[in-house]
Formats: C-alpha cells, structure tokens, sequence
C-alpha cells in the first residue's frame, strides 16, 4: 500500500516534470474538495457505512489536477482520500500513441457493528475456547445453555465483521503505428478482514464463526489489436491466480472437551474454506466488415482452471478415525488435482442490405469441461460426529462428480422500417444447455418474440418488446433425481434409499432446469419535445410458469414493475429531476413435508408458499440558482419493501411468517456560495432513516434459542432501524 | 443418453451465419456502400478540407473544448491514428458549410455531417471509423447498436459532464446514464441488498460493456460464472463437491442488480433452497411461525449449517457442511 502510494507519487512527480519539460504547461479545470463533516447515528447499523465510510472531522472530497504540455497529458483524480472507500487514479497520455494508468481503490464492506463472539484466535482461523467451559459442558450437558448464555453475555467481546477489498490497477496501451494496438493491464485484488461464516457440530449444534479473510487475486492480461481497412484482429492472454491464505478454520467446540463418535463429534471442528485457483486464457477474435453495414465476427477462447489444494482429512476427530480406522490412505487422493477446460466462441454477422433492413445473427457456443478425476470414497463424517459408509453391492458408491456444462444458442433479430416513424421486428432464439450427473441433462428452449417502436409524433417515442420462451428437457432422469449414483444404499442392500434421508421425494423438477414458460414484456414511452424536457416512463412484466410438470418445487414467479423518470431543465436557473418506481412480485412454490426417513406419496403432506413482494421507489432533486454566486441543490430518494409470506397446507393449520419490510430515506441538501472567483463554499445537510423488519435478522441472539436447548451460537449481529444526520462544511477551490 | 452432437451444431452454425451474411451483401450489392451512405450529404460542388482553425472561427466554444478532448490527442499524432483528425475527421469536410457563413438556406450549410439529424446507424459507423477494436469490438452485434442506440447518445463529444478524464458521457457518471432508458434498474438498485453501485465503488460498466460483448447481456466476460468469478475468485473451483446449479450460474440464486434478500439472493432462505430441496426430514418441513425458534428458519438459514454452499473441497463436503 505505502509502496503503491510511493509510486503514484513518484509517477506523479515525473509525469509533471516531463510535462513541463516538454514545453509551457496548462491547467484543465483543476479542484479540490476538502471541509469537515460531523455526523450521528440513531443506533450502529452496519448498513449506514456499509459500503463506505462517512467521514467524521476533516476529509478530502475528491481533487482532480490535469497538466497539459505539448503531446502529454497527466491527469491525477481522487476521491474519499485517505479513507477506507478511497479511489485514486493517475493517467499518463502522450498523444494519441501511448497511454499509462495507474489506479487504486478500496471498497469496504461492513456487515455489523454490533458482533460478539466469545472464542479466541490463537492464529489465522483457529478459535479457541476456554477448556474449563468444554469440559464443563461436556460433563453436564444439561446446563450447555445456561453455560453458554453465561459465558457469552458476560465474556464475548465485540468484534469488527468487515472486510476491505483493495484494487491495484496498471495498464499501459500502445499505439506504435497506424493500425496497431497493444495492451498490458494487471490487477492486484487482496481482501481481508473477517466475515460471519457457519460451521456445525452433530445434527443440532450450528456455530457462527468470523471467517478470516485473507485473500488475493492477480489478473493480468495482453491483449493485441490489428486494424486496417475492413479487417479487425485481436489477440489476447491472460492469468489469474487466487490465493487464500487462510485455508482453513480449526474451531473450538464448545460441547466437547474430548472427541467422541456420534453424539456432538469432535472437539474441534476442521472446515476447509474456499481453495487457491489459477486460470489461464487465450482469445482470438477476428473482424471484417464489408458494404451495407455489414460486420462479421468470430471470436474463439479457450481457457483452464486449475486448482490442486490438499485435501483435509475425513475428520479432525481422533475416536472417529480410530474407530473407522481412517487415516490419510483412506482419502481416494490426497488433493483434487481439478482441472476444467473452457472453450467460448461467438461467431455473429450483421447487416443493413437494404436501408429499412437489419439484422444480426449470433451463435455462441460454451463448452465448461471438467476433466477433474472423478473418484469413488469410502464415505464421510459430513458434521464430524457419525461416520456415513456409502455402499451398493458391495461397493463404495460415493463419487465425487465432475459437474460439466455445454451451452449453445443461436439467436436471430431483424427490424423493418416500415416508415420513419414505424419500425418492427422479430426476434428468434433457440437455447440447449447440456450437463451431466443431473436428472435433467439436456434441455433446449424456443424463444419467439417481437419488437416495435413508433415515432406517433416528433416528441414521442414508444417502444415494446416481447418475448414468449418455452423450455424443455429431453428427458429426465430418475436415478441422477433421487442420487442413487452418488447418496445410493447404506449396507449391501441394492437401491435401498440412504436411511438417513435427504431423499428427494417425487414430483419435483428443480426450477433451473424445469420445463418453462416464460413471457417477457418490456414496453417504454418517452416524451422529449424540447432540449428541456425529458419525461419516460416504462413497464416491465414477466411471468415464468413452472406448474405445467411440476408437482412440488417453484410454481410460478410473476413480476410487474413500473419506472417514470423525468428530467426538466425549467430555465438557467433551475433543473429539475425525479423518479419514481413500483413493483410487485409473486412466488408460488409447493413442498411435501416428511419428517420421517421415508418419502411421503401423500398429497395430504403438501404444503405451499406464496411469497409476495411490493416495493416502491422514488427520488427528487432539483439545482437551482437563487442569486449570484450561489447554487442550492438537493436529492431525496425513497425505497421501500414489504413482503408477505403467505403459507398453508393440507391440515391448513399453517402459521403464516411475520412480514418483512426495509425502507430507506436518504436526503442530502448543499447550498454552495462562490467566495472568491475560484473558490466555493459548501454547506450540507444529509439525513438518512432506515427502518427494517426481519423475523430472521432482528434481535439475533449469542445464544439461540434463548430458552430451552439451544441449537445454535450466533454473532448477534442483528439488523437495526437507525436515522442519521450528518453536516457538512466544505470548500471547493479550482485551478 | 446419447451425447448431442455439438460439433455438428458449431459447424452448421460457423458456416451458416457467414453464408447468411453473403446472401445479405449479394441483396444490398446492387446498391451503394455502407461507406457513401455515411458520408456527408452531397454538394453541387464537392466540399474540401479546410482545417479545424477554420471551424474556429464560428465555434469557439467547442474548438476550445476540443483542446482538453481526448480527441485532440489524436490530432497530435497525425496519421499514425487516421487519415483525418480534428473537426473534419468526424463531421467531414467543411469547405462549403464554411462558405455558407452560417447561411442555412445556403446548400452549403448542411454539407457537413450534424450527429443531431443523421441516422443512428450512420452516426455510429463515423465514430466506428477509429473505435474499431478493443472495448468496441462488438459493436455492430450489440443490443445498443441493433436499437439504434447511436454511440452520441451516451457520448458527449464537445461537452461531457464527467469529470476525471472520465468516457465523455452525457451524463455526471455511467449509472445515471445507463438508468435514463433502464428505468428499472434504478428501483432494484436502491434495494436493501445491493453492490457497491451507490455508494460509487462499482458502476454498470464495471459488469458490462455497453459497447457489446463475447457474452450474453453485454457482460464482461464470456459467460456469467466467469463475469463474478472476477471478483469472487474464490468461487472458481473447481471443487470436490460442486453445487451443480452454481456451476452453472450464479444467477440461479443471485440478483446482482439488488434484492431486498440478504446476499443479493433472488429469495429469502429457506423458501430460495426449499425451491429444489425437497428431501425427507428437514429440508422439505414447513417452517412456518411457531418455527422462528428454528435454526433452519433463523438468523442464516440454511446456511447456517450448509455454509459451504458454493462448493467444498473437503472430503467429507458432499453436503457443504464442512
């Protein structure tokens, strides 16, 4: 970081000396934005700053400085300087020729202000508690929730649950001479910081833990661009590597002193967090164009991913894997080995052979081979408790799948200007998306669709575009549906369901690859008589219908949204702008409840949600010029959410869930007086409420449930209603 | 099952368009060139060039602006970039419109090229001139481009509102320009659960390429896995345990442009995983509201026990617990 800031600097520095070097210097409307600002909030709601941070006492708004001389230009613009959202970004251009930018940015996301947790680091993911506590639990189950509830609230600190992802960019483009082109970009990505991640213990134990993050990501690519007459090469490569450094999480569990098979498992908890990757890309793309608007492209990338992190062991529990006699030889490999080839390529041609005609065709075709190894294993311990054998006739039947995919779709879109104020078209598309080691493996959907714009007069346009697409599978497959392949029989007995359930029960067609019918509308009018005066508005429906196949699973999902925008700008003195937004959404989904190991065929057990979602949205601002020298601006927006979560079922005894309900007020007022000829003062108001209503993130607990035996230790990271004002003085001064 | 035979389709498919597209040319080859029907409107007397300090004269205002334009740059250079630079490079030559002396009953006037009048089409194949390459490759595919969406309706060249050396937008950034026709947009971005869009960290473009693209939607990347793999490269894999329907799209469960679900999701858990898992025991049960006391329903959700859900690479992970 300081070594980046360094070389900016440095940059900078020789930027501008080579600038005045290369003859008089001048200034392109250069500023700074700097004041103090001073804020409260009403309670420590996470979701105030959670994408950046409110400055409190004084900050740097933004600078920008453009030195021009001769055939170079550097450009240093900031914003939030210094701060956790800060964005800097220098630019070095000589001429047309070359061009060199350097960037940094940080994006700060910060999901509670209020987390406590009770555990300790000792190291990067290993989480320790209090022997005299295990044991004390261990010894006296019964008293694990008053222990714990005592524990937590008098001992757990609170803990930032934040991370920071910081962009490093470069770039340099090249133009040695006519027609040529090349570019050199890279990117450095770390984030760290920490986020709520689960882990459990046996089948009722869940554990919120503050995952260490610590990750970095390297992109770096070249790409090289040929350009003459009609034709247009490109040629590129590139890398990526992604790099965890914290692999996995070793935690305490606070049941367990001692390892034990079944019952609440292990004494510490091995999880093994997201693996390092590299992926490796070539792209070749090739333009030409002829008469009549006429372009054809091809594009042709090929890349692999690998990743080969070692495997963990089956447990980090000792009485487990002495009982089962596990050790590193009973894994099937000691690490994945995982390799996936992709190839994507479009080939697309478009047109305009006669003036009122266009069109443009596009195949896109995108092969995801997965040529990991697929491997047969003894089975698992899933919570680190109870040890699952998976066998069928004799058999270990547990295969880790190499999940692939092939994607291809050829669409067609050709307009006809019937008159200059009326112009229709049609659209085409045909979709097949191939996969393996699911029930369905292949399906292909049909989209037809029309499209329409009219000019019914000079200041009005109206556009509508719609869309019927109707998905099919080829067939599907009822042993890849209940997993016979990969959950199977525990013992010898063929096809006998995996007792200890998580068997799909028929009827279900998972939405993602259920046949569908889908209907699109989006329809748009505008009104623009004048420069002054931009007014549109437009409604969206969609409706996608599951039901036709589906006994259980997503029903159906409807979706209405109306947007109106309008700009006006009255005289010199005063701009005007405003939105507003409706939405309404419905879900329907059915289920079958069974409790019991079995599959229930019992209609009776049916149960439904009808999920319903309004939301509405509005803002308003306006720039107005009172007098001389001064300038008011303000912006309000407004957003609100209610959902309703309707549920029933066949006793019809079902309680529906409590509503959910999130709105935001937001408001920023500046009044801005020109001091001097160069220089501004700004005054600010910002006023924020929001106000949230969550059954499910509301009064999060340490311990939960707060009576009774609890089955759950949390951050307590509860999202809370808050407002916040906060007040402004600032000075903006250009050069 | 017989594996489809993809090949096939990629040849037909490779063939087809390019046959397609010569048939489309033989229909329009009786007629002139793209290139002639972009050109200025024609004059009795054939317009010359006449040089940018001659549009000066009249144009003060945009000459001056040009000067701090990333065009001018490019005037610099000369022929290294094109055959023309500067005023006429775009607009054409302005001999007669100079002659005209602001006369516009004068033919001569409306000889060179107005970007307010000119077709969409013919007004972008100017700027497609130079911008051929790189982030424009696939411009004429573009859904921008098939609607008519000329380049100069996003793009100020004589007076941007966007600072920093910014793409010379018509507007103070990418998100207000984006959402005055994606009206839509601008509701689901002030959800609850939303990207860094507000706050200013991210914008449209940061996903997208409004200039067209290899991937659907103009994204920027092939397809969408490898668009959010740019950022959350930890969900790359591949994994021991893969979670089929997010190896194949993040979409399936995510909203990126905001949901008011935690995590952008495109429903509330544990309804959004009760979608494809109807299992016996827990994963099909009905937790309604006596239920809140539920660690399945509570805090999490699902996934306060399945955290594991983009994939595990722990050999006991099969059901993303670990």
């Amino acid at each position: 970081m300081t070594t980046f800031r360094t070389a900016m600097i440095t940059a900078l520095a020789c930027g501008v000396a080579l600038v005045a070097i290369g003859g008089e210097s001048r200034a392109q409307g250069n500023q700074f934005t700097i004041g103090g600002q001073w804020w409260d909030q009403s309670a420590p709601e996470a979701k105030y700053q959670e994408f950046r941070q409110v400055p409190f006492g004084g900050f740097v708004q933004s600078f920008l400085v453009r030195e021009m001389a001769g055939r170079n230009t550097v450009t240093l613009w900031g914003a939030n300087a210094i701060r956790a959202d800060q964005a800097t970004r220098l630019t070095w251009n000589n001429g047309a020729r070359w061009r060199v930018d350097l960037g940094y940015a940080q994006i700060p996301h910060t999901f509670s202000e209020i987390a406590r947790w009770g555990w300790f680091q000792s190291a990067p993911g290993v989480f320790g508690l209090p022997d005299s506590l295990q044991a004390a639990n261990q010894r006296t189950p019964a008293n694990y929730t008053k222990n714990m509830n005592d524990y937590l609230y008098s001992s757990a600190p609170y803990i930032p649950l934040t991370h920071t992802t910081k962009n490093t960019t470069a770039r340099i483009r090249v133009r040695p001479a006519r027609g040529w082109q090349f570019e050199l970009k890279a990117t450095d990505r770390t984030r760290d910081g920490s986020k709520a991640y689960g882990m459990s213990f046996g089948f009722n134990t869940a554990l919120e833990n503050p995952e260490p993050i610590d990750q970095r990501t390297v992109d770096a690519e070249g790409t090289a661009d040929y350009h003459r007459d009609r034709l247009t090469f490109q040629a590129g490569a590139g890398l990526s590597t992604f790099d965890n450094h914290v692999s996995e999480l070793l935690v305490d569990n606070p049941k367990r002193l001692t390892d034990q098979v079944n019952g609440d498992g292990a004494a510490v908890g091995k999880m093994d967090l997201y693996p390092d990757n590299t992926t490796v890309r070539g792209t070749l793309s090739v333009g030409y164009t002829l008469p009549r608007y006429t372009a054809l492209t091809a594009v042709l990338q090929v890349a692999q991913t690998t990743q080969n992190d070692q495997f963990l062991d089956f447990t980090n529990n000792s009485a487990l894997n002495s009982a089962q006699k596990l050790t590193r030889d009973s894994l099937a490999a000691q690490s994945l080995d995982g390799k996936a080839r992709q190839i994507n390529s479009v080939v697309s041609v478009s047109s305009r052979p006669i003036g009122r005609l266009d069109g443009t065709a596009t195949f896109r075709y995108t092969d995801y081979d997965n040529r990991t190894e697929e491997r047969t294993w003894i089975g698992m311990a899933p919570y680190e408790a109870t040890w699952q054998r998976f066998v069928q006739n004799g058999q270990y039947a547990l295969e880790s799948p190499a999940l692939d995919n092939k994607q291809w779709s050829t669409d067609l879109d050709v307009n006809y200007a019937f008159t200059p104020r009326v112009r229709a078209g049609g659209i085409a598309e045909y979709h097949v998306r191939d996969r393996n080691d699911r029930e369905v493996e292949k399906d292909k959907e049909t989209i037809l669709g029309a499209r329409l714009r009219l000019l019914p007069i000079d200041a009005v346009t109206v556009t509508a575009r719609y869309t019927h697409g109707d998905r099919k599978a080829d067939q599907f497959l009822t042993d890849d549906y209940l997993g016979l392949k990969t959950r199977s029989a525990i013992g010898s007995t063929p096809n006998l369901y995996d007792s200890l359930g998580f068997i799909e029960q028929p009827g279900l067609r998972r939405f993602d690859v259920a046949d569908r019918k889908e209907d699109h509308l989006i329809s748009d009018i505008a009104y623009s008589p004048n420069d002054r005066i931009d007014l549109s508005g437009s409604y969206i429906y969609q409706r996608d219908d599951f039901a036709r196949d589906t006994t259980l699973g997503l029903q159906e999902v409807q979706l209405h949204q109306i947007a109106l925008l309008g700009v006006i700008h009255v005289n010199a003195k005063l701009d005007l702008n405003g939105g507003y937004g409706w939405g309404k959404g419905k879900t329907f989904q059915r289920s079958r409840q069974s409790n019991a190991a079995n599959v229930s065929y019992n209609p009776v057990d049916n149960w439904t949600a009808r999920i319903n979602e309004q939301e509405t949205y509005a803002s308003a601002g306006f720039d107005w010029l009172p007098r001389n020298r001064v300038t008011v601006s303000a912006s309000y927006t407004f957003s609100r959410d209610a959902t309703d979560y309707d549920l029933d079922n066949g006793a019809h005894n079902a309680v529906d869930l409590p509503s959910t309900f999130y709105r935001l007020h937001e408001s920023v007022l500046d009044v801005s007086w020109q001091w001097l000829k160069s220089t501004s003062v700004i005054g600010r108001w910002g006023w924020e409420q929001y106000s949230v209503d969550d059954f499910a993130t509301e009064d999060v607990p340490l311990i939960f449930p707060t009576t009774g035996t609890s089955t759950a230790i949390y951050l307590g990271d509860s999202s809370q209603s808050y407002r916040a004002n906060r007040l402004a003085l600032l000075v903006r001064h250009t050069f | 099952m017989r594996r489809p035979p993809v090949i096939i389709w990629v040849l037909i498919g490779g063939l087809l368009l390019p046959a397609g597209a010569a048939l489309l040319i033989a229909l329009g080859a009786q007629t002139s060139s793209a290139q002639s029907s972009s050109a200025p409107p024609a004059s009795t007397t054939a317009p010359t060039y006449v040089g940018s300090e001659t549009c000066k004269g009249c144009h003060e205002d945009q000459w001056n602006a040009f000067q701090s334009n990333p065009h001018h740059r490019a005037e610099m250079d000369g022929k290294v970039i094109a055959d023309r630079t500067g005023c006429e490079s775009c607009h054409g030559p302005g001999s007669a419109h100079a002659e005209a002396a602001g006369d516009r009953n004068n033919p001569g006037f409306a000889t060179i090229r107005n970007f307010k009048t000119i077709k969409p089409a013919e007004a972008s194949a100017v700027c497609a001139g130079c911008h051929t390459g790189s982030e424009q490759f696939q411009w004429s595919q573009s859904p921008h481009a098939r609607n008519d969406v000329a380049c100069v309706r996003c793009h100020s060249i004589h007076h941007p509102q966007s600072e920093g050396g910014g793409p010379m937008l018509n507007a103070t950034d990418v998100n207000h320009l984006c959402i005055t026709c994606h009206k839509e947009k601008s509701i689901a971005l002030a959800r609850s659960g939303h990207m860094p869009l507000r706050e200013g960290s991210m914008n449209c473009a940061s996903c997208h390429n409004p200039h067209g693209s290899n991937g659907p939607k103009m994204i920027r990347a092939a397809t969408v896995n490898d668009l959010c793999y740019t950022c959350h490269a930890d969900k790359r894999g591949p994994m021991l345990w893969e979670h089929a329907p997010v190896r194949e799209n993040c979409l399936n469960c995510h909203q990126p442009h905001g949901s008011n679900n935690d995590k952008v999701l495109t429903g509330k858990r544990p309804f959004l995983c009760q979608r494809c898992h109807v299992g016996t025991r827990h994963p099909s049960t009905l937790y309604d509201y006596p239920d809140l006391v539920s660690n399945r329903l509570f805090n999490r959700s699902c996934t306060n026990c399945h955290s594991q859900i983009h994939g595990s690479n722990h050999p006991s992970g099969k059901y993303f617990l670990r």
